[in-house]
C-alpha cells in the first residue's frame, strides 16, 4: 500500500502524496521542533520538506525506503533554517551560584529534564540533530546512517561525540561562564 | 549500566514525554496547497544511471545505457561551456563571501576572491560581513555566541585593522554606502534568556561610527515582542529602511500573530515613518516566516522593492519611499530581491525557489526572464549580488541531496554541501560562469553571504 502510494505520487499523482504525508506529519513536526526549538520554524520546516519532497520524489528509486528519505529531507531542510535564518535560540547560560533548589522527588525530577532540556539547547544543531534522528526517530543505527547521509562508522562516532558534547553541556551548566572579565547571568 | 546508556535513556525519555504536541491543524494542508503550485523535477539522476528512464519509456537497458552516455557528454560540454563561460566574464571588483571554515568546522570565515574569480584567500573569522562599495571597509560580526548574538567588527576591506565596536548584544549590521556607519540591530535580551516560540524579541535599531566612538540609538525598543530586521540604507546614505515584526501571543495552545511593517528612519534617528504594512495579520504557526527577508532600495532612492504575502501567494513588490503607492510587480518566492546598481534589474527567486532566478527589466528576452541555473543535479540557487556594472548576478548554488543512495553526491556532512559561486549574464547571454567552486557551503546564519564591492 505504502510502495503503491509512492509509486502514483512519483507519477504526478498529488492525492496520492497526499494520503502519504498526512499521517506522518506529527512525527515530522516533532523532529523539527527537537531540532529547531522553534514551533514557527519547525513548522515552515516541515511545509518546506514535503514540498521539496514532492518536488524531487522522482528520483527516488526504492519506494520501500521512502520514510529515510523523507526523514533525511526534513534533515536537510532544518539544517537549512538553522544555518540561514534568524533563528535567535540564545544559549542559556547560568550564574555563579545559582543552583536549582529542589525539595521533593518531583522537583528533582523535573530539574533533572530542565538540565537535559538546557544541555540540548547547548548542542551545535548538527549534534542536536544526530541526537533526534537517533533517540526521537529511534532509527537503528543504519538507518540513522542513511538519515544523516554518512558511513555506518562515521553516523557512530557522530552519535558518540554528540552524547559526550551533551555530557559536557550538561557538566557546563554547573559552570558560571566568564565573557570580557564578567559573570553573564 | 555505563554512563553512555543512562544519558541515552534518559534522551529517550525526554523525547518521548516532550513531543506530543501535535503539529498545527492545516500545517498539512498548507503545504500540499504549496504542492499543488509546484511540478515535479525529472528524475534526472535517476536517468542518469539509465534505469528509471529505460523503463518509463519501454525501453531495453542498453537504450537506457545509451541514454547515459548522451548524458555524460552533455554533461562533459556543459562543463566546458562553464569554464569558457569563466574566461570569457573576467568581472571586475572584489567579491567578499562567507563559509564554513575547512580547518574548524565549528566557525565560519569571511573570504574575499576577485570578480574572474581568482585571488581566493581568508580574511577574517567571522560572519555577515558587510562591505562598503568603495572596498575599503567592512563590518561583520564576530565572537557569536550561541546563535544570533556576537560583536559588531570593522574592519579595512582586506581584513586588517580589526576592532571591536559592540558587546556581545549584536543581531546584524549593515554599513552605510560610504563606509562611514553602521546600522544594528540591538537585542536586548538577557544572554541567559531562553527563547522559544513564546518569548518574542527585544531590539533597538543603533547607529554607530566605523572609526569606534558612541553609536546612537536611532530606533527604541517599541514594545515587548518585537523585533527589528532587514536594515538598508539609502543610496545616499541618510536614511534607513527596516522590517518591523510584532509579536502578538493569543491563547494556550501556542498560536501567534505576526504583523510586519516597513519603516524608514533618519540616520541620526530624528525621523520615523511607517510606510507599509508588509503582510497582514494572520497565525503564523504555519505561513512561511521569511517575508520579508529583505529590502532593496532603487539606486535613485525613491523606491524599495520586497517580497510581499497576500495570503499564501508572494509577491514581488516595488514601493514608492514616502509610502504614497506601491505595486505588485510579479509572482516570487522566498525572496531577497536585489536592485541593480544601474536601476535597470531586479534579481529575485522564481516561484519554485529552488533552481531558478527571474531578472526583471531585461531587455533582451522579454521584460522578466528565468535563469535556470542548472537542471542537471538536485541545487538550492541563492541571490547574492550584483556586479557593480550590473552586468552579473552573483548567484550561490549549493548543492542538495535527493535520493538516499546518493550521499556521495553532497558530501558527507551537513555543513559540507558543496556550493559554486555562478555569475548569470543579466541579458541570459549564455551559459552561468563559474567563479568558485568550494567544498564547503557557503553562507551563514545571518542571511548575509556574500557582498560585491568596486575595490
Amino acid at each position: 500500500m505504502h510502495e503503491e502510494l509512492v509509486a502514483r505520487a512519483q507519477r504526478g499523482d498529488r492525492e496520492a502524496f497526499a494520503t502519504l504525508t498526512a499521517g506522518r506529519t506529527n512525527r515530522l513536526y516533532a523532529a523539527a521542533r527537537l531540532i529547531l526549538r522553534d514551533d514557527e520554524a519547525a513548522a515552515d520546516a516541515v511545509q518546506d520538506a514535503l514540498v521539496r519532497a514532492w518536488l524531487d520524489l522522482r528520483g527516488l528509486r526504492d519506494p520501500s525506503l521512502f520514510d529515510a528519505w523523507l526523514h533525511r529531507v526534513l534533515i536537510r531542510v532544518c539544517h537549512r533554517a538553522a544555518s540561514r535564518s534568524r533563528g535567535r535560540i540564545i544559549r542559556e547560560v547560568r550564574a555563579a551560584g545559582q543552583s536549582p533548589a529542589t525539595t521533593s522527588d518531583v522537583q528533582v525530577e523535573l530539574a533533572a529534564r530542565d538540565e537535559l532540556e538546557r544541555g540540548l539547547r547547548r548542542l551545535s544543531h548538527d549534534h542536536r540533530t544526530v541526537l533526534v534522528v537517533r533517540y526521537y526517530l529511534d532509527l537503528p543505527l543504519a538507518e540513522c546512517a542513511q538519515v544523516l547521509g554518512l558511513p555506518l562508522g562515521t553516523a557512530q562516532s557522530r552519535i558518540n561525540r554528540a552524547l559526550q558534547a551533551l555530557r559536557a553541556a550538561l557538566e557546563a551548566e554547573g559552570r558560571p561562564v566568564v565573557l570580557a572579565g564578567e559573570v553573564v547571568a | 549500566m555505563t554512563a553512555d546508556t543512562k544519558l541515552e535513556g534518559r534522551l529517550t525519555e525526554l523525547f518521548n514525554s516532550t513531543t506530543s504536541g501535535r503539529a498545527p491543524i492545516d500545517l498539512h494542508a498548507t503545504a500540499m496547497t504549496r504542492v499543488a503550485r509546484v511540478r515535479q523535477r525529472p528524475p534526472v539522476l535517476a536517468r542518469l544511471r539509465g534505469e528509471r528512464l529505460g523503463r518509463s519509456i519501454g525501453v531495453t537497458r542498453l537504450a537506457g545505457r545509451v541514454v547515459l552516455v548522451g548524458a555524460a557528454l552533455i554533461l562533459l560540454a556543459m562543463a566546458a561551456a562553464f569554464a569558457a563561460g569563466a574566461l570569457r566574464s573576467a568581472a571586475s571588483g572584489t567579491i567578499t563571501y562567507v563559509s564554513w571554515d575547512v580547518s574548524n568546522p565549528e566557525t565560519y570565515s569571511i573570504w574575499s576572491v576577485r570578480g574572474d574569480g581568482t585571488g581566493d584567500h581568508r580574511i577574517a573569522t567571522g560572519e555577515c560581513p558587510s562591505v562598503s562599495a568603495d572596498g575599503a571597509s567592512m563590518v561583520f560580526i564576530s565572537g557569536r555566541l550561541g546563535p544570533v548574538k556576537g560583536q559588531m567588527t570593522a574592519a579595512k576591506g582586506d581584513g586588517s585593522d580589526q576592532r571591536v565596536l559592540t558587546g556581545v548584544d549584536t543581531f546584524k549590521g549593515m554599513i552605510s554606502p560610504d563606509g562611514s556607519a553602521v546600522a544594528w540591530v540591538k537585542d536586548l535580551r538577557p544572554i541567559g534568556t531562553v527563547n522559544n516560540a513564546r518569548l518574542g524579541y527585544e531590539d533597538e535599531l543603533w547607529v554607530s561610527p566605523v572609526s569606534g566612538g558612541p553609536g546612537v540609538r536611532v530606533v527604541a525598543r517599541r514594545a515587548p515582542n518585537v523585533s527589528f530586521s532587514g536594515q538598508a540604507w539609502s543610496p545616499s546614505g541618510d536614511r534607513i529602511a527596516f522590517v518591523e515584526k510584532k509579536f502578538i501571543f493569543a491563547g494556550a495552545d501556542g498560536g501567534r500573530t505576526v504583523e510586519e511593517s516597513i519603516w524608514i528612519v533618519s540616520a541620526n534617528g530624528s525621523s520615523l515613518q511607517q510606510i507599509a504594512t508588509a503582510s497582514e495579520s494572520h497565525d503564523r504557526r504555519w505561513l512561511p516566516s521569511k517575508h520579508p527577508s529583505s529590502i532593496s532600495w532603487s539606486p535613485d532612492g525613491h523606491s524599495l522593492a520586497y517580497i510581499r504575502e497576500s495570503g499564501s501567494d508572494s509577491w514581488l513588490t516595488v514601493l514608492a519611499a514616502d509610502g504614497s503607492h506601491e505595486a505588485r510587480i510579479a509572482a516570487g518566492f522566498d525572496g531577497e530581491p536585489v536592485w541593480s546598481p544601474n536601476g535597470k534589474y531586479i534579481a529575485f527567486q522564481g516561484i519554485d525557489g529552488l533552481t531558478t532566478v527571474e531578472i526583471l527589466g531585461g531587455s533582451t528576452v522579454g521584460p522578466q526572464h528565468r535563469a535556470p541555473v542548472n537542471t542537471t543535479e538536485p541545487v538550492q540557487v541563492d541571490i547574492g549580488a550584483w556586479s557593480p556594472d550590473s552586468r552579473h548576478l552573483l548567484v550561490i548554488e549549493t548543492r542538495q541531496l535527493d535520493d538516499v543512495g546518493n550521499q556521495q553526491a553532497v558530501g558527507n556532512q551537513p555543513e559540507g554541501e558543496p556550493s559554486r559561486l555562478l555569475l548569470i549574464d543579466a541579458e541570459l547571454k549564455g551559459p552561468p560562469s563559474l567563479v568558485l567552486d568550494r567544498e564547503r557551503s557557503i553562507g551563514d546564519v545571518y542571511r548575509c553571504p556574500v557582498t560585491w564591492s568596486n575595490r
